[in-house]
């Protein structure tokens, strides 16, 4: 039997039964596996990794060995029991017409998204060939954005460890802004709501149970202000902008946030929680913007000045 | 594709097979196509495997039922995979950035087909726009539309740009040729008058746009756009800061960079003592000139801007 004929009824047999079944059920309901028992267990881990690596979820569930035709169990023995869960494997279909699988089809060759492949578009029902010259670029990856997404979807807790903090999140948002995708929630171990950068994030992310917490909405990051992710005390500063650069300081605040002066320059509102990055903002515009407000802020920048300035004398 | 693995052609299967059999009959050429499945391995895999799966006791009633005639195709009884593999996370985030980054740059055509597609995606996959947020920079709408046009009727325009320098803004004749996105924005290549060269402009700086009736004077040469940016005007410099600072130099279009023990080497271009300035300023006491003809006096710069604050 040929390894594809072998993964598609094991495929379908999964899917096919009400119960969880052993590899011994299996082995005998497909057949086409060695004789070797090493061999059999090598070459059916394997196809299982084959499943899973396709995106399959295999359930696995402990069951009472009950032996087969050349071995009988012990007493009491439990064994690991596989069944996919038809609601697992399929998603509902988003009924999409020609032409509007179509369109996907093409922003998908105009905006080449990293690891996005056509089999995303086979789930969709094919598409014909879409050809583009007009623009190029891309977007990054979105494997661990992906796990982010899924938690979301299905309300599963997240942990995993930023800037040396181990987080539990109830993630609510995910945002792609400025090429870089994040994920917004409420951080448990904070009580508070938090943005995280997702390719800041330290190391593999694990999924709690599902269902555990209810959508809260999360403060949108529509535009991402770098001078508000962080852990710190809440400073409200007030900075004024000169005319000249007054267009590109309103491009990350909102117009609630901006006061627009007679001469054309600007003074906005900023809630600082992370003063680094609110320093290395104001200093873009170098000498045409001036942070009015608080004191302690202004006397950090003059410090930070004094030494740069000390530093290249 | 000469052999395609096991894996790769069941992923193909079990996506064409419910598409199959809800169609009725379908041409081997149609379903090679949409399937990317050469002919060949097709016909042989529906031939000679998919003829004989099922579950047991593989009589007639539970194997899937292939006819092939000629060469048309029909499938039933696949029930096992009568609906085709949830898509992953990643995929629906990456199909949704995709289609929004396109909706942004497409709004002037018909993008209908565009939005209702993505509006079901979300639908389908429970990701609201409140849950999945894809923004492309705050192009104005107008602009792109402008330079598009403009770009098709092959007519140079007049902009307003607020240069890479932080606050410069300078007029220019361009004539917009290719748009492409980069790190979550949208730029524009175009021969510029002003360099008398090609330029790239990033669209979110662009203040204005006014439509010329001036032809345009130059045939932009195919290919990708590179990094030839606005910036690329000035001489070289290169520079040395902790690594600590990477991402001042996120977004910026540097020539080279490398990672040396604990600390970033940054090739790039001096555009303007302003804009060398403002990355001094922001690197902080540890970052060094490491060669350069422009060197900017960063203790002058440090304490012109702390005069702001006497």
């Amino acid at each position: 039997m040929s390894k594809l004929e072998r993964l598609l009824k094991l495929l379908a047999v999964l899917l096919d039964t009400n119960t969880p079944l052993t590899a011994d059920d299996l082995r005998q309901r497909i057949g086409g596996y060695p004789d070797n028992r090493a061999s059999f267990r090598r070459a059916f881990e394997r196809d299982k990794d084959d499943l899973r690596g396709m995106g399959v979820v295999i359930a696995v569930e402990r069951v009472a060995d009950t032996g087969n035709m050349d071995r009988v169990a012990e007493a009491g023995a439990m064994v690991d029991a596989y069944i996919v869960h038809r609601d697992d494997y399929a998603g509902q279909d988003p009924g999409l017409e020609p032409d509007e699988l179509a369109a996907l089809h093409l922003a998908a060759a105009l905006v080449r998204v990293e690891q996005l492949g056509e089999d995303a578009f086979w789930k969709l029902g094919g598409a014909e060939r879409a050809e583009t010259d007009q623009v190029g670029g891309s977007v990054p990856a979105a494997d661990v954005a992906g796990q982010f997404y899924t938690a979301i979807i299905e309300r599963r807790p997240v942990s995993f460890t930023y800037r040396d903090v181990e987080r539990v999140l109830e993630g609510s948002r995910i945002s792609f802004v400025n090429g870089h995708w994040y994920i917004s929630g409420f951080d448990q171990t904070r009580g508070a709501t938090r943005v995280f950068r997702i390719d800041r994030v330290e190391d593999d992310i694990s999924l709690g149970a599902p269902g555990s917490y209810e959508l809260q909405p999360a403060p949108g990051p529509e535009i991402i202000r770098t001078w508000e992710l962080g852990d710190e005390e809440p400073v409200d500063a007030v900075v004024t902008i000169a005319a000249t650069a007054a267009l590109w300081a309103s491009t990350n605040l909102r117009d609630d946030e901006i006061d627009r002066h007679p001469d054309g320059s600007v003074s906005v509102r900023m809630k600082v929680r992370n003063r680094q990055a609110f320093r290395d903002w104001v200093l873009t515009f170098v000498d045409a913007a001036t942070i009015d407000s608080p004191v302690e802020l202004r006397s950090e920048m003059v410090e930070w000045l004094d030494t740069v300035a000390e530093a290249h004398a | 594709m000469s052999r395609i693995s096991a894996t790769d052609r069941m992923a193909r299967l079990i996506a064409a097979i419910p598409w199959i059999a809800a169609q009725g009959g379908v041409s081997i050429a149609e379903i090679s196509e949409r399937f990317d499945y050469p002919q060949s391995v097709l016909l042989e895999d529906l031939e000679t495997v998919l003829l004989f799966v099922g579950v047991p006791p593989y009589t007639p009633d539970t194997l899937i039922d292939v006819i092939i005639d000629d060469d048309m195709v029909w499938i039933h009884y696949a029930d096992w995979f009568a609906r085709p593999m949830r898509l992953s996370g990643s995929e629906i985030l990456s199909l949704l950035a995709a289609g929004e980054a396109a909706l942004a740059f497409d709004k002037a055509e018909d993008a209908g087909a565009l939005a209702r597609g993505l509006a079901k995606l979300r639908l389908s996959t429970g990701s609201s726009e409140e849950t999945v947020d894809v923004s492309f920079g705050s192009v104005a709408t107008p602009t792109l539309v402008q330079l598009r046009e403009a770009s098709t009727a092959q007519r140079c325009v007049d902009i307003t740009y607020q240069s890479f320098s932080s606050n410069e803004r300078s007029e220019r004749r361009i004539e917009p040729a290719r748009f492409f996105l980069e790190s979550g924005k949208w730029y524009v290549g175009a021969f510029c008058h002003v360099a008398e060269a090609e330029r790239v402009f990033r669209l979110d700086r662009i203040e204005a746009a006014v439509e010329t009736d001036v032809a345009f004077t130059k045939a932009m040469p195919d290919g990708e756009t590179t990094g030839t940016f606005e910036l690329d005007d000035g001489p070289e410099i290169t520079i040395s800061a902790p690594v600590r600072f990477a991402h001042v130099f996120e977004g910026v279009p540097v020539r080279q960079i490398e990672t040396v023990d604990d600390h970033l080497v940054v090739t790039l271009s001096a555009s303007s003592q302003r804009w060398i300035e403002q990355l001094f300023l922001r690197l902080g006491p540890e970052a060094r000139v490491l060669d350069g003809e422009l060197v900017p006096d960063i203790a002058a710069a440090a304490l012109r801007v702390r005069g702001r604050y006497a």
